[in-house]
């Protein structure tokens, strides 16, 4: 093993279980979201040449390289015909996630689970469901325009919850 | 751009999200590398959507870490190989294609010196590709400080130009100047210029509003006309845009007047050349 194949030891020890964790609320599939997260690592480990830290943090860019994989999976599935078989299931698979979920983020996903139900829709459905806006728009028949505003106030309630940085 | 109007789009989020277009991804990625301020902003949304995924962790089971890495200890052994085949493959055409890879990475090794001119190949593209990169680069540059240059440039002239504005508000707003439309005469009735004449400063202002275009070699020459006689106040070419000209200063007239002259002008008017008048 050399350094490069190290390094995929050390991040795997930091990120797994975030990257795990976003790809189970992906596919709710633990079986499918383990080779995901296999393919992700080899990729990570392939283009870590390429990360640079100008256009955002390491979890981030391993975090969108594991995104990008399991979106392309669920497209090439064809799972993804109707956002209401989506965010159903984001809701439903929830109650299973939460017994393995870390204590510390309880408190967070209690205010975070208390936004307003349709802004956190769209929030779910854009990062965890991968549709664009103008997917989402088209499939709740909501004008783009509003979708963009309500996202973007979704956010800013986020970022309340999470408290102001810098 | 105004950046505050771009970050209040939300753009930035629905990046951070993974939720835009490939176009309107390729937008952000480009202008948050030309502006701080954006980049700054998406970060800040990046942070966000981290810590909405944090919410999601989820320990793998045990067994995942082993067959990770062994699979990413596989890719790189077929990636070694490749490069290696490749090498050898590049240096000596006789080796067969179904040699083992080992046996292939061996020869390699053996023969180091047949390995330095891809070396020098490598290193040569490379320092071309900084050259080229280097020059596209001071190009790029060249072409922001020309539209720099230029943005500034066109900045100064409209702040001058809006100093200009409140200067001629303030004679407009000023009564001690007397506003003297000079119209046209017989000659060219369409013509038309106005003077803004300070009687305690003496100040004379000329705004030309119509007058033919004079040849070449002519000018136009202002006269006050002081005790029945007139007096030059000075020559002028037509304004290339809306200025006003400051003329010689006078005091005790009761008329101005525009001659068409010779360039230069003349001591005396002449009066069939006469353009515009006016009478306080």
């Amino acid at each position: 093993m050399n350094r490069d194949e190290s390094v995929v030891a050390e991040l795997y020890d930091a990120f797994s279980g975030n990257l795990y964790g976003l790809m189970c609320k992906m596919v709710h599939d633990e079986a499918l979201a383990a080779d995901l997260l296999q393919e992700g690592f080899v990729k990570i480990w392939k283009y870590g040449a390429k990360y640079d830290p100008k256009h955002g943090s390491l979890f981030t860019w391993m975090m969108n390289i594991c995104r990008n994989g399991t979106i392309d999976h669920l497209r090439s599935k064809k799972r993804r015909n109707e956002i209401h078989d989506l965010s159903e299931n984001v809701y439903s698979s929830e109650a299973g996630n939460q017994i393995t979920q870390n204590t510390d983020t309880l408190d967070l996903r209690e205010k975070v689970a208390q936004l307003e139900p349709d802004l956190r829709n769209l929030i779910e459905l854009a990062y965890f469901g991968g549709f664009t806006q103008k997917e989402i728009s088209e499939n709740l028949d909501l004008p783009l325009g509003t979708v963009k505003t309500q996202m973007r106030k979704g956010m800013k309630e986020l970022r309340a919850i999470f408290g102001v940085r810098q | 751009m105004n950046i505050e109007e771009y970050i209040s789009s939300g753009i930035l989020e629905a990046y951070a999200l993974g939720a835009v277009s490939d176009e309107e991804r390729r937008e952000v990625e480009c202008l948050t590398s030309i502006y701080p301020q954006l980049a700054e902003a998406l970060h800040a949304a990046q942070d966000d959507v981290e810590q909405l995924a944090r919410l999601e962790s989820k320990s793998p089971p045990p067994v995942l870490k082993a067959s990770i890495l062994d699979a990413v200890a596989q890719a790189a052994a077929e990636e070694r190989a490749d490069a290696d085949a490749n090498t050898v493959a590049s240096a000596d055409a006789d080796v067969e294609a179904d040699a083992d890879a080992s046996i292939i990475q061996m020869n390699a090794k053996e023969d180091p010196v047949k390995r330095w001119p891809l070396g020098w190949v490598a290193a040569a593209v490379i320092a071309l590709g900084m050259f080229f990169a280097n020059y596209t680069l001071r190009d790029y540059n060249a072409e922001l400080k020309r539209d720099l240059d230029q943005i500034s440039g066109e900045l100064n002239e409209i702040r001058d130009q809006a100093l200009t504005q409140q200067e001629r508000l303030a004679v407009l707003a000023d009564t001690s100047y007397h506003r003297i439309p000079m119209k046209g005469v017989e000659k060219s009735p369409t013509s038309l210029a106005m003077i803004y004449w300070n009687p305690t400063s003496e100040q004379v202002l000329l705004d030309v509003r119509e007058l033919p275009k004079p040849t070449e070699d002519q000018q136009y020459q202002l006269w006050a006309i002081v005790d029945g006689k007139p007096t030059d106040l000075g020559v002028f070419d037509l304004p290339e845009g809306q200025e006003w000209f400051e003329m010689k200063s006078i005091t005790g007239a009761v008329a101005f007047a525009v001659t068409l002259e010779p360039r230069g002008g003349r001591p005396e008017p002449t009066l069939e050349q006469m353009y515009v008048l006016g009478a306080i």
